[in-house]
């Protein structure tokens, strides 16, 4: 099998405005993007650089969240309000139109997946997505595009199986809520414990309810976790949902925010470690999903650990089964 | 805080005349435990799942049929509205029992108070149902600490969510504040500026 990888990018991302103070801030992306372009990736063709092509369809959206949440957001953003339900979280008036934009290039990023275009897509879009649930902005998120595309893909493309692993530092509170009684979503997240870091959610003791019961898996970890420890926690968790789920693709909540030199949190994981994660996801893809797998950019705020990072992570993807 | 604020106010009773075979079924269909037994409103007693148990066993016993009022326990421990949710909590803690009757000055009951309400109380108090960050500081245990601290809190502009202490030893104290913004590590270098230590027991 041949695999490909795309990168997909946009200037359009940078228009969400959110300040120089604000940890995610546009040039997260700005140099994100040149450090990308410039790589031996792109120069010896091993990642293609996609720009962004959304499918714009309002009702694609309305599968994960609610109108009247998606109209209040747009009201907030059209009046040019500061900030929207809470102060962290920070808009500007094209605010709306960046974060249906990214919701819109992951479904096309999705598409190119299910044609067989590309096996694996990176998103580096913003803004994150994460902890946006059906009726609510939190911690930087508005639109969950992460679950807008899990909606998709059940609707549009008959799917049924999907897996999110979430490697972001923090819970993805919203991508659970949205799928807690859903058996087509497995959700599995490793962040750092709920008692220490934000939202403080994602206890071990949340698995889901109803038809979604067993369906969601959390594994907090304490700060300054060893390296190899968060490997085995992730490696061992992994297998299980693999061989018990067999999912069709694999979506990533790709935060990078769970390394040493980041400064919202204390994971404290070394470059090597996360490499190692997103290899261990790529093989996971490429073994149980025909290399199938969506990453989507959500945390990362220093921008040095962060262009590292993700310039790894395609690293190993593009090697593809090699 | 108090009790008032925490009990639940629709409360299932039963009557010393009920027969003991169907509170099994009361208590598993309404999830519930503890029964107050009352007469003309006024609390004559309460019955547990415990004792409903222990009544049953002696019924196929003994083959006769049982009241409520064979098997309640007849000094019912109560508080009253204004009670705070500390004297809830001490008396569950020292009288090991599971829920008390809340009754007016008339001596009429007006709702109960359980273990689960004191935890969903705490709960909230802790602020473990809002989305937030914790930061543990550890002080020397004095009260210009204390005031630091405070001073330190205002320079965040963040919402406290709660904010606890726990005296460790003689000389030291843990202060744990939850705020309710996702950029954690600006605050905690907020207070390390400000002289603090950070309570980071794996390090």
């Amino acid at each position: 099998m041949k695999y490909k990888t795309g990168f997909l990018y946009h200037p359009f991302f940078l228009r969400h405005y959110t300040g120089k103070d604000h940890p995610e801030h546009p040039y997260r992306l700005k140099y994100l993007y040149r450090y990308i372009a410039n790589s031996h990736l792109v120069k010896e063709n091993k990642i293609t650089m996609l720009k962004a092509q959304p499918v714009e369809n309002l009702d694609y959206i309305l599968l994960t969240h609610s109108e009247h949440y998606i109209n209040l957001f747009k009201e907030y953003c059209n009046k040019n309000n500061k900030i929207f339900g809470h102060y962290d979280n920070v808009i500007c008036k094209k605010s709306y139109d960046v974060a249906l934009f990214h919701a819109y290039s992951s479904i096309s990023a999705a598409d190119l997946i299910m044609n067989d275009n590309f096996t694996s897509i990176f998103i580096a879009g913003r803004p994150p997505s994460h902890h946006a649930g059906r009726d609510y902005a939190l911690g930087f998120c508005f639109i969950n595009s992460v679950a807008v595309v899990a909606n998709y893909l059940i609707k549009e493309w008959g799917l049924n199986k999907i897996l999110i692993i979430d490697v972001d530092v923090h819970h993805g509170n919203g991508t659970q809520e949205i799928f807690y009684a859903s058996n087509n979503v497995f959700y599995f997240s490793i962040h750092e414990h709920p008692s220490f870091l934000f939202p403080g959610t994602g206890r071990f003791f949340e698995i889901g309810i109803k038809d979604g019961l067993n369906y969601t898996l959390n594994c907090p970890v304490i700060p300054n976790i060893k390296d190899k420890d968060y490997i085995k926690v992730l490696k061992s968790n992994c297998e299980k949902i693999l061989t018990l789920f067999k999912p069709e693709i694999i979506l990533v909540s790709a935060g990078y925010d769970t390394h040493e030199r980041d400064e919202i949190s204390h994971l404290g994981l070394s470059t090597d470690c996360i490499t190692q994660i997103y290899a261990l996801i790529n093989s996971y893809a490429i073994k149980h999903c025909n290399g199938k797998l969506l990453l989507f950019l959500e945390g990362g705020y220093n921008i040095d650990s962060l262009c590292e990072c993700v310039h790894k992570t395609l690293e190993v993807i593009s090697k593809g089964g090699d | 805080m108090f009790v008032l604020d925490w009990m639940t106010k629709e409360v299932v009773t039963v009557s010393r005349e009920d027969s003991i075979e169907n509170l099994t079924n009361i208590m598993n269909s309404k999830k519930i435990n503890h029964l107050p037994v009352v007469a003309d409103k006024k609390i004559v007693g309460i019955i547990t799942r415990s004792d409903v148990r222990q009544a049953l066993t002696s019924i196929k016993f003994i083959k006769t049929k049982s009241k409520v009022n064979d098997f309640m326990t007849r000094e019912a421990i109560t508080v009253k509205e204004y009670d705070t949710l500390e004297d809830v909590l001490l008396l569950i803690y020292d009288k090991k029992v599971g829920a008390l009757p809340v009754i007016d000055e008339d001596n009429n009951l007006i709702g109960i108070i359980t273990r689960h309400d004191i935890l969903k109380a705490f709960i909230k108090i802790i602020g473990l149902n809002e989305n937030g960050s914790t930061i543990l500081l550890k002080i020397e245990d004095t009260s210009e600490e204390l005031e630091r601290i405070i001073h330190t809190i205002n320079k965040t502009k963040c919402k406290i969510l709660s904010f606890f202490t726990l005296g460790k030893d003689k000389k030291t104290r843990l202060i744990s504040v939850r705020f309710d913004c996702i950029n954690k590590i600006f605050i905690e270098d907020l207070f390390k500026n400000e002289g603090f230590e950070i309570y980071l027991p794996w390090k």
